[in-house]
């Protein structure tokens, strides 16, 4: 059974154009895959078709086999943090502090006290930032806001790992860190999706890839050759 | 519901805000200053009146020609009545006496009246608990034979009652128009909270904070804005009260009501303030949620 499989999902807008039509894909556990196509094309609609923050306007999208679309308001709350997820624009609160950002999801699971401390240490030690916990994230560069971020999306230490588009405002030496993390993320057994319209990203860390073109959904295999999407 | 969270974040959100928030206490605090001022006044003419209402006096005045047989068994009677607490006959000598010395310097006035030009009197004292019912009495002893008249504050009495189905009326709409400010004031100042973190909340959103969880700091929020408005108001209320008694005691016609006006109890302080953060905190509740319906699919 794949752990997602979204089946003839359509999603449209209001007064917009549908931007997904009846596309299927099945993504088995443990798999590494990039979610491309243009600016626009629907990349971070399926994402939160996966995340429920939309629902699709036909289809079902489940999760180990459960219909994701049908769960109730708690539930819907119990299933993100099934998900690790990290944007380009980051989402992190600039005034308050790097611990505070990745201390979160920790806190919405209940931990406090020491052992919260003791946790948000180890996950800002994984992104190298253990030492500049106190900053306030608003003095940091884009690719440091990313790690932290990144270490937010570990709290729950997630079977699944979304990323939406996360080296878009990065230099390269910065995406290149921040495609490691992800790959160790990986390595250590969570099924990845990284959404991206770098061709080069895909090259550099190749994996299998859904293209978005269309409207539809398609597994395509990118040749070195191609100059874009 | 992680309270302490709840907590640390509504006090962040309300000191980060500060000039909104403190718009927002001090409208809450003009609210219940002006509701409480009013309470606090209705109270105290209720007090007043019920001194007054305890005293009631019922004046029968007896025919000239009866005899004084039947006036000392017409004051036995009046005494026995389960409404009167005392009765005493006023003979016509005594009560221009009494005239008398009311007129005090001008007594000369009273020269060449006869005692007999004043009726005997019986003046009686009715029981609070049947001071409405003095009507009753009066009619009673109307009807007797050997009464000429039996007078008493029976148009005041009505007056008062008037006064007060009015006021009752009048209190119950301004107390809803109060309580509705109030919740609109709150809500309002939930709406702006959650304009100025609608990121958080869109992050708690994505990591899977319940909804609970989210609208725990809104909820504080409101509560503690609403506390903050109500000890000023009372701080506010309280001053005026001391002002005013301050006030009255210094004249000698409005002394007796400077020393016998009276404050809010502490019990009804309790319920008030109950009452102000269950508002606050329903009102805040109220307007969160309507943002996370906004947020959900």
């Amino acid at each position: 059974m794949p752990l997602i499989e979204a089946e003839n999902i359509s999603k449209s807008y209001l007064g917009m154009l549908p931007v997904l039509e009846n596309s299927s894909f099945r993504i088995e556990s443990g798999e590494f895959f990039y979610l491309t196509g243009v600016s626009g094309a629907g990349k971070t609609t399926v994402f939160k078709l996966l995340m429920l923050m939309e629902r699709p306007d036909t289809g079902r999208v489940s999760f180990d086999g459960q219909d994701i679309t049908l769960l109730e308001t708690r539930n819907r709350s119990l299933h993100r943090r099934r998900i690790g997820m990290v944007f380009q624009d980051y989402r992190l609160l600039d005034n308050e502090t790097i611990e505070e950002n990745v201390a979160i999801p920790l806190r919405v699971g209940g931990h406090r006290g020491p052992g919260l401390r003791r946790q948000t240490e180890n996950l800002l030690e994984q992104v190298g930032l253990a030492d500049r916990r106190r900053e306030k994230v608003l003095g940091l560069s884009g690719g440091e806001k990313q790690l932290v971020s990144i270490a937010r999306a570990l709290s729950f230490n997630p079977g699944v790992f979304f990323a939406d588009e996360p080296t878009g405002n990065l230099d390269q030496s910065m995406a290149f860190r921040v495609m490691d993390l992800i790959k160790e993320i990986h390595r250590k057994g969570a099924t990845v999706i990284v959404a991206t319209h770098d061709l080069n990203l895909i090259r550099t860390f190749r994996a299998r890839t859904l293209l978005i073109k269309d409207r539809r959904i398609h597994e395509v295999r990118l040749a070195d050759s191609q100059p874009s999407l | 519901m992680n309270i302490r969270y709840g907590f640390s974040r509504a006090v962040r959100s309300l000191l980060t805000n500060w000039v909104v928030s403190l718009n927002n206490v001090l409208i809450l605090t003009a609210c219940l200053s002006v509701l409480g001022m009013v309470i606090l006044v209705y109270a105290n003419i209720i007090h007043f009146s019920q001194i007054w209402l305890a005293n009631t006096n019922v004046s029968i005045f007896l025919k000239p020609q009866i005899s004084a047989e039947d006036r000392t068994v017409l004051l036995e009677e009046v005494r026995k009545h389960r409404f009167v607490r005392s009765a005493v006959l006023i003979t016509p000598d005594k009560a221009l006496e009494e005239l008398a010395e009311k007129l005090g310097a001008e007594h000369s006035l009273l020269s060449g009246y006869k005692d007999d030009v004043l009726p005997y009197v019986i003046d009686l004292e009715v029981f609070y608990e049947y001071r409405e019912k003095v009507g009753e009495l009066a009619a009673a002893f109307s009807a007797r034979d050997t009464v000429s008249e039996v007078v008493y504050a029976e148009r005041m009495l009505d007056q008062v009652k008037t006064f007060f189905r009015i006021v009752q009326g009048m209190g119950w709409f301004f107390i809803a128009l109060i309580l509705v400010s109030y919740y609109l004031v709150i809500s309002h100042a939930t709406r702006l909270s959650l304009h100025s973190r609608r990121e958080e909340i869109e992050i708690l959103n994505l990591v899977g904070a319940t909804r609970g969880f989210i609208r725990s700091s809104f909820v504080v929020e409101g509560i503690l804005v609403s506390l903050s408005g109500f000890l000023l108001a009372l701080g506010v209320i309280w001053l005026c009260n001391l002002l005013l008694v301050q006030g009255l005691s210094q004249d000698e016609l409005t002394a007796p009501v400077g020393a016998g006006a009276v404050f809010f109890p502490l019990a009804h302080l309790g319920s008030a303030l109950g009452g102000a953060l269950v508002l606050g905190g329903f009102s805040s509740f109220l307007s969160v949620n309507r943002v996370l319906r906004e947020l959900e699919p």
